[in-house]
């Protein structure tokens, strides 16, 4: 036994030793408690507070007149929580039974590792309530939004489509994306460790921002007629594809834009990714005679010519710097450049355009913005062809450009630059968004007002020398299919050869028929194109295939908004 | 040192409160009761007569342990229990006590230093309780016996390259221990506290995590009493037993934890103090011994709270909820103040 002062000692040291031990625990507690307490704070919240998202609802897609075209509506999603699912063969069976699924497949699912597993997502609703009938345990039901397209085909190329998560592909729904869809909100939702929640008042709520309503200026009836009558034609001449727009000439605003083939944006993955192009901007054709008022216009304006002016137009053949030139329309001896117009004389339209030269010609042309985009608030538009003049031969593409060959428009490009005529001479930015509106506070926002690019005609030569020569195209030259017994149409044939891949020759099969008119035409409130790309069955001539739908177009659309017929007495005859 | 022993019990009541309900409090409050009376009882024996009966008790103790491998109640896989009504008690608990009033009869009049026979015995002595209770399995409760057999061995005055021969030998057996006496979730909590980020969210590092977080967003000033997420959340395992000193330091912060430890440091100094001041040997090993057990098991259970000692199931003395645990905290109390009384009484006659 050791002595009592030894002893002492030996206690002291096991005192010592213990309190070093304390000293130690009281220095990790202060580094866990003080130098990391940030980091356990977070640590416990993640694990505490669960983020659950509120969804923002797309703002929808309306019509000129408020005609919902696109709107997202709530629908119902089925998931289950596999760690709460007692049976699983019987939650199977009943499942595929009601929701017509592969039943193994499901016992798969049911059988994973998770706490969340998507079983199908937007069901009907009687598939919803027959499995919200069921109550099983472990299966739930989640709303989320989802897009749909009430008019089916309706106006699909201008809207364009969302995917699954209402994220914008194409069309307007892309272009605005942003806008259409908000910003989703979110609830902070505390829960203990079995995953219960935990109801707390201070819970923090950020309600989501919905999106904004965008409004187009497109007009469902008038699209409607467009697409009706398209499609008419379509089935008549089987044609690769084919275009019509419709543009207010005198605002820019496009009423309607369709084309041919067209889809069902509801179900947009069933048709090939070829008919969900949006043709009228991204694709690009020679415009053909469609040419002839504009390069005529600019030569009235520089006063190279008058109206009533009269050319020897070869009795329809002759050669021109080489190249033979021949007329359509039949065989013309002396033409006046009214007529030319009228009849549609290539060789007149050649003299004519040898007049003016390289330099003016290209100048002048420049001003319509040809080869450029015209800017309009949609994707994927390209800007056609018009070379450079560097790049013109010496004297043929002046009179190739005079007849509309050898440069290459968007439907809308040509549109929006033939609106110069009937709306006075000003080239305007075309548009197809006239406003937004902000869902929560129901502020509308113009998006773009009228904008003018440039005076492109002479006021003078495009209402009083333009008008009466075209209105003439339309009773008695190449565009009498469109004349109409209600209103007085002026308006202009076109048909252009396509070229043929190789070596620039031009088709002697494949064709381009196309009809641009406006109406009424001494107050016009309409122009509209329409292009058949490539028509079968015996036509091409853009005054028989598309000329006829032109005219269609024109009547439904000015009798639903309500424009007096012009010739009701001789109409009523 | 009593007014010590009594704040802690107030702050255990108070946590055990926060941590479950209020069927544990009046449950801890009866224990508290059957302690307090067992005290004062186990006071009124002169504790050299319990010295009289150590083996006996030791020999019973043991039985005990044996018997409750064969018929003990299991509760989350262990045979620790034995039921009694709505009250259990595990006599592992008890053999902590018994061990050290065993070893103290033992080496109290080995005057002349300690050989190496009376170390082996020691060991036997030690080792028998200890497989039983690993057996069962407690690791914890096990582990609690080696510093005690190295407190009582030192104090004895065993030479110091003997002790170190016998620490170096204990680690030397200790793989063999791993391979052949522990559960394989015993291995893993171990794995888990070496090295938390191989043990995985449901594991080991589980608990030890949910601690951490829980001790880590106390700060300073605590979430105040009641309010503390990772209690309340039950996100802490363990709360009103293992890990109420978690839940004392999210809801009451570093400085009150602290407050805590500093008066368990203060009940330990004053064991020590007997210890000083007690001439006779017997008590002196004893109030060592038992001085001992209260310090491991408070540095283990704090250490695991703070993720720096494995997580093997200690009880925080006079804190955590658990009758055996209370019960066995109060006869080694008693018998502290046992032989701090009736030493002053030995120093006053020998005075004459």
């Amino acid at each position: 036994m050791l002595p009592l002062k030894k002893h002492k000692f030996w206690a002291n040291i096991i005192g010592v030793f213990l309190i070093m031990a304390f000293i130690t625990l009281a220095v990790h507690l202060g580094r866990i408690q003080l130098t990391d307490h940030e980091k356990y704070v977070k640590l416990a919240k993640a694990q505490q507070c669960k983020k659950i998202e509120l969804p923002a609802r797309r703002g929808a897609i309306l019509d000129r007149n408020g005609i919902k075209l696109a709107e997202s509506l709530q629908v119902g999603s089925v998931y289950v929580d596999p760690a709460e699912i007692v049976d699983i063969s019987t939650v199977a069976y009943q499942l595929s039974k009601l929701l017509k699924l592969n039943s193994s497949k499901l016992v798969k699912q049911l059988n994973k590792d998770k706490r969340f597993v998507w079983i199908k997502r937007k069901v009907s609703d009687e598939e919803l309530n027959a499995v919200a009938k069921l109550s099983l345990k472990g299966v739930y039901i989640k709303y989320e939004y989802h897009r749909f397209y009430s008019n089916q085909q309706l106006a699909s190329h201008v809207l364009g489509f969302t995917d699954v998560d209402e994220k914008g592909l194409e069309g307007v729904e892309l272009s605005f994306d942003s806008v259409l869809s908000g910003e989703p909100g979110y609830k902070l939702i505390n829960r203990d460790a079995l995953q219960r929640q935990i109801i707390t008042p201070d819970a923090e709520v950020q309600m989501p921002k919905h999106g904004d309503n965008v409004m187009l200026t497109i007009d469902a009836n008038i699209q409607r007629f467009a697409e009706e009558e398209l499609e008419i034609a379509c089935k008549k001449w089987s044609p690769t594809s084919a275009t019509a727009v419709v543009m207010d000439p005198m605002t820019g605003e496009v009423l309607a834009m369709c084309n041919y083939p067209t889809y069902d944006p509801n179900h947009f993955k069933k048709s090939p990714s070829g008919s969900r192009r949006n043709l009228a901007i991204t694709d690009s054709y020679e415009p053909g005679s469609l040419m002839k008022p504009i390069v005529v216009s600019g030569i009235f304006e520089q006063g190279l010519v008058k109206p009533d002016d009269v050319l020897f137009c070869n009795n329809g053949v002759c050669e021109l710097e080489g190249r033979i030139l021949h007329d359509t329309h039949g065989g013309f001896g002396n033409l006046t450049v009214s007529e030319i117009i009228t009849y549609s004389s290539n060789i007149g339209m050649a003299k004519l355009g040898m007049l003016m030269g390289n330099e003016k010609m290209y100048r002048y042309l420049k001003q319509f913005n040809f080869g450029e985009r015209t800017g309009i608030e949609l994707q994927g538009e390209i800007g056609g062809i018009f070379r450079p003049l560097k790049q013109w031969s010496k004297k043929y593409t002046l009179i190739s450009i005079s007849i509309g060959h050898e440069i290459a428009v968007t439907p809308l490009q040509f549109v929006t630059a033939f609106c110069s005529i009937p709306n006075g001479g000003l080239l305007l930015k075309p548009t197809i968004i006239k406003l937004t509106v902000n869902n929560d506070s129901k502020t509308k926002e113009e998006i773009q007002k009228l904008q003018l690019v440039r005076r492109v005609i002479n006021s003078n030569i495009a209402r009083n020398i333009m008008n009466p020569i075209l209105m003439k195209v339309v009773t008695e030259g190449t565009g009498k299919n469109a004349n109409l017994l209600e209103y007085d149409v002026a308006g202009k044939t076109g048909t252009s050869q396509k070229a043929n891949g190789a070596g620039g020759r031009y088709s002697h099969e494949k064709y381009v028929g196309s009809f641009i008119a406006y109406a009424p035409a001494e107050n016009p409130r309409l122009c509209t194109l329409v292009m058949i790309n490539e028509p079968q069955n015996g036509a091409y001539y853009g005054g028989t295939v598309a000329a006829p739908v032109v005219g269609e177009i024109i009547k439904r659309s000015l009798l639903y908004l309500g424009v007096e017929p012009s010739k009701f007495q001789i109409a009523m005859q | 040192m009593f007014p010590i022993i009594c704040i802690i019990l107030t702050i255990g009541i108070l946590f055990i409160w926060s941590a479950s309900s209020e069927k544990f409090v009046f449950k801890q409050l009866v224990w508290i009761a059957m302690g307090l009376t067992l005290f004062f009882i186990l006071l009124y024996f002169d504790y050299l007569s319990i010295a009289h009966y150590a083996y006996i008790i030791y020999a019973c103790v043991l039985f005990l342990l044996i018997l409750v491998l064969g018929m003990g109640g299991t509760v989350k896989g262990s045979q620790r229990w034995f039921s009694m009504g709505s009250f259990s008690i595990q006599p592992s608990e008890f053999m902590k006590i018994t061990l050290v009033l065993v070893l103290a009869r033992f080496l109290r009049y080995k005057k002349y230093g300690i050989g190496l026979f009376d170390i082996g015995v020691s060991l036997f002595l030690t080792f028998i309780p200890m497989a039983l209770i690993v057996k069962q399995p407690d690791l914890g409760t096990a582990l609690v016996l080696v510093p005690i057999l190295l407190s009582i061995l030192y104090t004895a005055g065993i030479r110091l390259h003997h002790l170190f021969m016998l620490i170096g030998a204990g680690l030397a057996i200790s793989p063999f221990v791993w391979m052949f006496m522990l559960k394989s979730y015993q291995k893993m909590r171990i794995i888990g506290f070496l090295w938390p980020e191989k043990a995985t969210d449901w594991g080991a590092g589980y608990h030890r995590l949910q601690s951490l977080i829980a001790v880590g967003s106390g700060g300073m000033f605590g979430a105040g009493w009641g309010n503390g997420t990772q209690n309340q959340m039950k996100f802490l395992p363990e709360r009103h037993t293992d890990f109420i000193f978690a839940v004392i330091s999210e809801e009451w912060g570093f400085l009150r934890a602290c407050f805590v430890l500093f008066l368990y440091i203060v009940f330990l100094t004053c064991g020590i103090g007997i210890a000083r001041s007690t001439r006779e040997p017997y008590g002196r090993l004893v109030v060592i011994g038992l001085v001992t057990m209260f310090a491991t098991q408070i540095v283990v259970n704090v250490g695991m709270t703070l993720g720096v000692a494995p997580i093997v199931g200690i009880t925080l003395p006079f804190i955590s909820y658990g009758g055996s645990s209370m019960l066995t905290s109060f006869i080694a109390l008693s018998i502290m103040f046992n032989i701090k009384m009736r030493s002053k009484i030995d120093f006053a006659s020998e005075r004459h």
